[in-house]
């Protein structure tokens, strides 16, 4: 098969799979959010937080596959089918990085470390919803949704141990460093376990 | 001689005695306790309370956020998926002898376990109080010991009981499955307005199920003095209360079966009753803004 008619199959698997719907609501919800959080960042700064759960929650459940049954036992292998589904995860994290770098001036003099968390929390929600996929379950995204986004507002509200580990910091006295040094391993945890999804899939497969 | 038979009271009699709805609010409490995310909140939350292991630690004035956002906002979305889960299983089991008003109260009495937890939080807390209290510059040195017992109490273990109860309510309205998300982040979006920060909205703010009542909000010179705001937290008490009745019963209504003339009057009552205690919350109590004398020493919010 030629590339460009699996770029085609690609793209045509990219349009069916991905929950437009649902992406929409979200990428709107989330610069709504930050725009709030740019006008009165001292007082909203949890919405940030609330905004990274939401990225992390969507993002996995854009890998969810409503066609399992079918889809599970077809040649293509899983990391076709996770190709062809991270364009919701890219929109995602284009929207908040364009959103960041858009009120930049109105929020801390950290811009890298803000992206760096929407990005990763986006990242790390898709791998988890992909690794719970090799285990056959179909749609492990909206359960990790409905954990991972009250768990990111109830951490930004409460800031739990913020002391000894900042993941969502705002004032300029907050190690800032640690704060970088989390969302890092949590990159690396994130690209591990889609490796390991991969293989796990990739191992299936051979037998 | 009369002979009398002994009776053999059998594990089965005992269970047909009991209610149904007692039996699986008993399963359903279980089920609630043991959710992932309920046990990692009340874990967290708990966890707040070990600095004062430490005798010299006072207690923490501002730390009822804790019982509210890990167990009460997530209590939202663990509430919603016991009734989904609940349901389904119902489904699959086909027309089953137990009514979805009875299932449905055993998942409201199942709040109650949050709701103990919280409750537990402000205990240890309040205690903390009472033998080392926060230092003079805070706001609760402003105020009398049961205006702070009534805050905390609404605060830290009302909260823990309301978010739950949406979450059944929530589940009973819609199908939706990012519906606990949406009001999460809503409700989140709403207290941070209405939590006292905006001087216009101070007074209204107490129509919110989650509000500040004082903290180091700041004025003109001193962005870290504490202050107290507005408003009854006595009756803001009972309007909470009274609103987790109105969800309870709005939740019950949502099985035609149950409805009745009479639970309709009562549902009538609470709303009035939710109306009158909110106004009252608003303007009776602290008329005008406390603030300390002391400088703070804290963190600011901004203000």
């Amino acid at each position: 098969m030629s590339l460009a008619v699996t770029m085609r199959a690609l793209a045509h698997y990219s349009r069916a799979a991905t929950p437009w719907g649902l992406l929409a609501t979200t990428a709107v919800m989330a610069v709504g959010l930050l725009l709030i959080v740019a006008r009165w960042p001292a007082v909203m700064w949890p919405l940030h937080g609330a905004t990274i759960g939401l990225l992390a929650g969507v993002s996995a459940w854009s890998a969810d596959e409503r066609c399992a049954a079918v889809v599970d036992v077809a040649p293509r292998p899983l990391w076709w089918r996770t190709l062809a589904r991270t364009p919701a995860t890219f929109l995602l994290t284009a929207a908040w990085i364009a959103t960041h770098l858009a009120i930049r001036d109105r929020l801390p003099e950290h811009l890298g470390v803000l992206m760096l968390q929407g990005t990763v929390a986006a990242l790390a929600g898709f791998s988890a919803a992909t690794w719970q996929r090799t285990s056959g379950n179909p749609e492990p995204g909206q359960r990790i949704a409905l954990f991972v986004c009250p768990a990111a507002v109830a951490i930004a509200l409460a800031k739990p141990w913020s002391t000894h580990a900042p993941v969502f910091p705002i004032w300029p006295h907050e190690d800032w460093h640690r704060t970088t040094v989390i969302w890092s391993v949590t990159a690396g945890l994130a690209i591990l376990v889609m490796t390991a999804a991969m293989q796990r899939d990739a191992t299936k497969h051979h037998r | 001689m009369t002979a009398t038979t002994p009776t053999i009271v059998t594990a089965a009699d005992r269970s047909s005695a009991t209610p149904a709805w007692l039996l699986l609010a008993r399963m359903e409490m279980i089920r609630y306790a043991l959710r992932p995310a309920f046990v990692l909140g009340a874990g967290l939350t708990l966890a707040a309370l070990l600095p004062y292991l430490d005798a010299g630690e006072p207690v923490d004035e501002l730390s009822m956020i804790a019982p509210a956002a890990l167990i009460g906002l997530i209590g939202i979305t663990v509430s919603a998926q016991r009734v989904w889960a609940s349901d389904r299983c119902a489904d699959a089991a086909g027309s089953t002898p137990v009514p979805m008003a009875t299932r449905t109260l055993a998942h409201l009495a199942a709040c109650l376990v949050p709701f103990a937890v919280g409750l537990t939080f402000v205990a240890v807390s309040y205690a903390r109080y009472l033998t080392d209290p926060p230092p003079p510059s805070g706001y609760a040195a402003l105020m009398s010991d049961g205006w702070v017992l009534a805050v905390w109490f609404a605060l830290g273990a009302v909260s823990c009981l309301g978010g739950p109860v949406l979450g059944v309510l929530i589940a009973r309205m819609t199908n939706r499955r990012a519906a606990p998300i949406l009001t999460t982040v809503g409700l989140v979006a709403l207290a941070i307005v209405f939590q006292g920060l905006f001087e216009p909205l101070r007074r209204i703010r107490v129509f919110m199920p989650w509000t500040y009542w004082g903290g180091p909000f700041g004025i003109d010179g001193d962005p870290q003095r504490s202050i107290v705001l507005t408003g009854s937290p006595y009756w803001w008490v009972l309007y909470l209360l009274t609103l987790c009745a109105v969800a309870a019963l709005m939740t019950l209504r949502q099985d035609r079966t149950w409805r009745s003339q009479r639970n309709r009057t009562a549902f009538t009552a609470l709303l009035v009753t939710a109306v009158i205690t909110c106004l009252l919350a608003m303007w009776t109590g602290t008329p005008d803004t406390i603030i300390n004398p002391l400088t703070g020493d804290g963190t600011s919010w901004g203000g």
